[in-house]
């Protein structure tokens, strides 16, 4: 029952899935094996960690908002983790989580009802965090993770990681959420037009408090994910603030997935793909031999490449809609 | 309180020159916390660190006062080091040259892309500032590379007042860029203009207004601006480096946003942005005088910025009443 | 003696529609052409293409006989003297009075390579004095009303010493005395020999001031007429092609006991102790000149505005509304002017649209019942006539008539007793007007309360069952529908009766 323009919104996911493919063709001709499942699923392993954080940017997105503290969230489970996770786990996991959401709803409470641009107090939060991860941490590495967090994370449910089989799980959840409940259109009316939302009746304030706290706990559950995937916590040697460089992933891989800045469209499914896509893109640069210089340049090439493309089917199917 | 009593002509001073009015009470109060606060050493090692940030932060503000945002600005900083110190072994000339050409081709192709193709200026930057970074990293995957003395010595010329050496050529930069920027703003019809694209982009096209070639101008400002930075920190650390000009993205956005500039764009001062980025150069000195110091740097830093920076956007909301 | 503009064969298609369709059109020195048809006729579209706003597809523009190309709105106006005034308030808010009026040009004004403000006031306030007007060029656009503002683009426009002068409905915020001040201004110019194109949806005004009314329909002109015994009813015959009688459906006989009452309202200076009650199956109207309070009542009800003062009775209960949260819970739904700012998501479907305000009506847990939401979305398009191509089309590429019935859907569905309605026929076309008309009158019918400020003579006089003048932020003087003719109502918006 779907019209033949709601089939042609999705050319540009289309697109994605198909270059994606390109991709793993691409990877399999030069080093082959690469489809093969064990691989496949270590790479979808990898996506899911910075998948997860991108989930919550989603949400944020879809507001027409921006989160750039989740990369210094999970540098936090980072700092925190290793002290609290030392025999127990159930609770200090929770814990955890719990200081993620608490910091999103730092952001909530000041974007939602003090008016700070998001922009402005997420950078804010990161600033806020990275000094104080280092007088925490003392920029020093923790213990190993706990057994259980390894097991969450790294131990497989058939052919999939776990930490790959809870993304999903979750990318389904707040799918269903974001199409099939109230609070989901909430969502994409904030993203549309927040005033003629608050005009409307919706809890704008209150709408928006709740995504970023859930960017935040998101956050957080990505950075544990990071933490059990790489056993022993580090910091980068960074100066201009920790995790921006995770920030701007979960970013690329919403905006690459085809969810716009103006709402209306995209959500986690999208971001399911975007993600998968810029770490195909990732390995295949790294197969390829490129250093790290090159592959950054070919990430910021291809990000443009393709939200210009994207801009350019929408320009299309909007004189196609207006006749 | 005190405030009732202020006349309303200081009232009206201090409202439109908050950020000043915040770094005297700061200086004040940092030198009640500490003995030798207010030092000519101290002042000198302000500006030097204010003139870098207040460099970026020109063409980073008028990009948001477009409503656009330049995130690439910290990338360019760094390609410009490293194009400089590989240049700059022919002549000293042409490492200015190419580092300048660099950042106003990546401007160039922002503006270009964010005016005619009408993509968002985050993801437009953030694409750019991959490529910027990833050239940086290219030609100068490690810090070193020659920086000429003559450039050196030029820029940090100074002269001995009172047992200190005092950068006369520093001081000069940041006096000019103040100047020029605050002219620019507001004395020039570019200036309007931007302000104009910045209140209401569909409008200002309608009343006439070139928006396209106003937001390119901007971009094209900010990537050399950004370079202009680079050269000068490359002059201050003697080396080209990859990734120097990392945290200069955020404490340009940070001073242009703690400077009053609306982050939709259309309102904010030049010299506001510069009195913030005084501030946030005193915060640093003041910790790095306390002995703050952690395996970042000033790490501690980061906190009192990121609270401070929280605390002047909400009483500036309070202040318009939202 | 050639035409001071001519256009032939004009022509210009966007992917699908031909907007304006092979129109040709002579403009001679000192006439005033007044340019009506509904909206999506064209109007619009030919005036973008006369000031070089866009650009034609095909055909001729001809300035004094000589072929012109205009690249932009610049070079008409500093080329050939074209001015434009848009109906958009065009301005930036935060920049002063002055400062908007020399936008892009204020390289006139350097000494030194500066501006030189003082130089820039002075000259802004020569501008104004065309128009008499009293306005602080220094201060904010944004703190003039919306009539000042259009008085300074019209004042702008005017001082550029245009050849051809074009009003796109420029009178819309205005008075009657400023749309009189206006016209005595433009029997000026005509004098002088400037060529002006009125284009409004007042048929009156356009009656009043033109000498040739030019009718366009689906991007055609289909009549050029001397206005020479020429009446509302035969320009709508003309506009639409079939004879439409310009009739309002008829009042209500009866109607039941008060629903809303409201006692001593209280708002800055803005309301000034305001009773009125509302009853069941009635239709009120505020009416008056722009600016007495009207709007913001409405507002204030809705609880967008905070009250100092006043109570709201619903039903005989006390009612506390301070957000707009607490009216919609008590029945109370507002339908704002705004219709893009306040009322719709452009890039949601119209689906989405219609049931986004009573979502809750039709969930459990907080799951949608989607086979519901489209049944009830779908009866309701039926019953307002909605015309889309589908209801999963964004509401951005609706026609302004077709937004507002979706607005309105949107509150159908929410339910409720009473009903405001902000100029709920501002900018939309004859036909849909008529329709909205007799829909408003259905409801009523029904059993909805409406209240509703109309800004419109014809409307005032034929709609309402009661009309309440506002003057100053205070209700003057009630009449009761039909018993008051248009020269008495008129003068009550000055007090005077």
């Amino acid at each position: 029952m779907i019209s033949e323009l709601e089939m042609k919104i999705s050319r540009d996911l289309l697109i994605l899935v198909a270059v994606s493919f390109g991709l793993l063709v691409v990877s399999e001709l030069l080093a082959p094996g690469f489809i093969e499942i064990d691989h496949l699923s270590f790479i979808l392993e990898i996506t899911a960690i910075v998948g997860t954080a991108a989930l919550g940017q989603t949400l944020v997105i879809l507001t027409g908002g921006i989160d750039l503290s989740v990369g210094t969230i999970m540098y936090l489970m980072l700092a925190i983790a290793p002290r609290l996770m030392r025999e127990e786990f159930l609770l200090p996991f929770l814990i955890c989580l719990a200081v993620g959401a608490l910091v999103g709803a730092v952001n909530g409470i000041l974007i939602a009802w003090a008016r700070v641009p998001p922009i402005v107090q997420t950078i804010a939060t990161m600033t806020a965090l990275t000094g104080f991860i280092f007088i925490y941490s003392g920029g020093v590495s923790g213990a190993k993770a706990h057994p259980l967090l390894r097991a969450m994370t790294v131990n497989q449910i058939g052919p999939l990681h776990s930490c790959t089989v809870i993304w999903i799980i979750l990318i389904i959840f707040f799918y269903i959420i974001l199409h099939r409940t109230t609070y989901g259109r909430y969502i994409q009316a904030l993203g549309s037009n927040p005033r003629a939302s608050y005009l409307s009746g919706i809890k704008v304030k209150l709408t928006t408090f709740s995504v970023y706290t859930l960017s935040g706990l998101l956050s957080a559950l990505a950075g544990l994910f990071f933490y059990g995937y790489a056993n022993i916590p580090y910091y980068p040697s960074q100066t201009g603030g920790l995790g921006i460089d995770y920030a701007f992933s979960s970013i690329t891989a919403v905006v690459v997935g085809g969810t716009l800045f103006t709402g209306g469209k995209g959500g986690p499914d999208r971001t399911f793909f975007g993600a998968l896509f810029m770490q195909l893109l990732v390995s295949l640069l790294v197969m390829l031999g490129l250093p790290q210089a090159l592959r950054l340049l070919v990430n910021g090439a291809i990000l443009l490449v393709i939200v210009i493309i994207y801009k350019l089917l929408q320009k299309s199917i909007k004189l196609t809609k207006l006749s | 309180m005190v405030q009732s009593k202020l006349s309303p002509k200081l009232k009206k001073f201090a409202t439109a020159y908050t950020v000043y009015v915040l770094l005297i009470l700061f200086w004040i109060a940092s030198s009640l916390f500490v003995k030798n606060f207010i030092t000519l050493y101290n002042m000198v090692t302000i500006v030097i660190v204010c003139t870098s940030i207040s460099l970026v932060s020109l063409g980073q503000n008028m990009v948001i006062l477009t409503g656009g945002i330049d995130l690439s600005v910290g990338a360019v900083l760094s390609l410009a080091t490293a194009l400089a110190s590989i240049f700059m072994k022919s002549d000293t000339i042409l490492g200015v040259a190419v580092a300048l050409a660099a950042g106003l081709l990546i401007g160039l192709f922002n503006g270009l892309i964010v005016s005619k193709l009408k993509i968002e200026p985050f993801i437009v930057t953030l694409g750019s500032m991959g490529i910027a970074s990833g050239l940086a990293l290219y030609l100068r995957p490690a810090p070193g590379g020659y920086i000429s003395p003559e450039f050196i010595n030029l820029v940090f010329y100074s002269i001995k007042i009172f047992d200190v050496n005092f950068p006369i050529t520093c001081f000069l930069i940041l006096v000019l860029t103040t100047i020029f920027g605050e002219i620019v703003l507001l004395k020039r019809n570019l200036g309007r203009m931007i302000y104009a694209v910045g209140g209401n982009e569909q409008y200002a096209r309608l009343m006439g207004v070139p928006v396209d070639r106003v937001k390119i101008i901007c971009y094209c400002i900010s990537g050399l601006t950004a370079a202009l930075a680079g050269l000068y920190i490359s002059a201050m650390t003697r080396v080209g480096s990859p990734s120097v000009g990392d945290p200069f993205t955020l404490y340009s956005i940070i001073a242009v946003t703690l400077g009053g500039t609306s982050i939709q764009g259309g309102v904010g001062r030049y010299i506001n942005t510069v009195g913030a980025a005084i501030i946030v150069a005193s915060i640093e000195r003041l910790m790095n005088q306390i002995g703050v110091l952690g395996i970042m740097g000033s790490w501690f830093t980061w906190i009192v910025e990121g609270i401070f920076l929280v605390i002047v956007i909400v009483l500036s909301m309070k202040v318009k009443g939202k | 003696m050639n035409d001071a503009l001519s256009v032939i064969g004009l022509t210009k298609t966007f992917p699908g529609v031909i907007a304006v369709n092979n129109v040709t059109l002579s403009f001679k020195e000192g006439k005033i052409y007044g340019l009506v048809g509904e909206n999506g006729a064209g109007k619009s579209t030919l005036i973008k293409l006369l000031t070089g706003a866009e650009k034609p597809t095909k055909g001729k523009i001809l300035i004094k006989g000589e072929q012109a190309e205009i690249n932009s709105v610049e070079e008409g106006e500093l080329k050939y003297g074209i001015c434009a005034v848009f109906q958009d308030d065009v301005s930036i808010p935060l920049l002063s009075v002055a400062e908007n009026i020399f936008l892009g040009k204020e390289s006139i004004f350097y000494k030194n390579g500066l501006i030189t403000y003082s130089l820039l006031y002075r000259a802004s306030e020569e501008v104004l004095k065309r128009l008499n007007l009293r306005i602080d060029v220094k201060t904010q656009m944004s703190n003039l009303s919306v009539a000042e503002r259009k008085l300074v683009h019209i004042a702008k426009a005017v001082y550029k010493n245009p050849k051809i002068l074009i009003l796109d409905e420029a009178t819309a915020p205005l008075s009657r005395t400023e749309v009189e001040r206006l016209f005595s201004l433009l029997r000026e110019l005509k004098q002088k020999g400037t060529t002006i194109i009125f284009i409004s949806h007042r048929l009156r005004e356009v009656l009043e001031i033109s000498d040739v009314v030019i009718v366009m329909k689906d991007g055609k002109v289909v009549a050029e007429i001397e206005n020479v015994n020429l009446s509302q009813d035969k320009v709508v015959e003309m506009m639409t092609g079939t004879k439409v009688e310009l009739a309002f459906p008829k009042r209500a006989e009866k109607v039941g006991n008060i629903v809303l009452s409201l006692k001593g309202i209280k708002l800055d200076n803005i309301l000034n102790n305001i009773s009125l009650s509302l009853h069941e199956g009635e239709i009120v109207a505020l009416a008056g000149l722009r600016g007495q309070g009207q709007e913001k009542l409405l507002e204030a009800i809705f609880g967008l505005e905070k009250l100092d003062g006043g109570e709201i009775y619903l039903s005989g209960k006390r009612i506390d509304i301070s957000e707009p949260v607490d009216a919609i819970k008590n029945g109370i739904i507002y339908v704002s002017d705004k219709r893009d700012y306040e009322e719709l998501w452009p890039t949601l479907s119209v689906l989405k649209n219609v049931s986004m305000a009573s979502l809750n009506k039709r969930s459990r847990f907080g799951f949608i019942k989607l086979k519901n939401e489209m049944k009830e979305v779908a009866e309701m398009v039926d019953f307002l006539a909605i015309r889309a191509p589908s209801v999963l089309h964004e509401t951005m590429y609706l026609s302004g008539g077709n937004k507002q019935k979706v607005a309105l859907a949107k509150w159908l569905l929410v339910g409720g007793k009473v009903m405001l309605l902000n100029k709920p026929t501002d900018g939309i076309d004859v036909m849909t007007k008529m329709e909205l008309y007799r829909i408003l009158r259905d409801l009523a019918g029904r059993g909805k309360s409406i209240l509703t400020y109309l800004s419109e003579l014809p409307e005032v006089l034929n709609l309402p069952d009661r009309i309440l003048v506002m003057r100053e932020g205070a209700i003057i003087k009630e009449f009761k529908g039909g018993t008051v003719s248009e020269k008495e109502l008129l003068a009550s918006y000055y007090g005077s009766v």
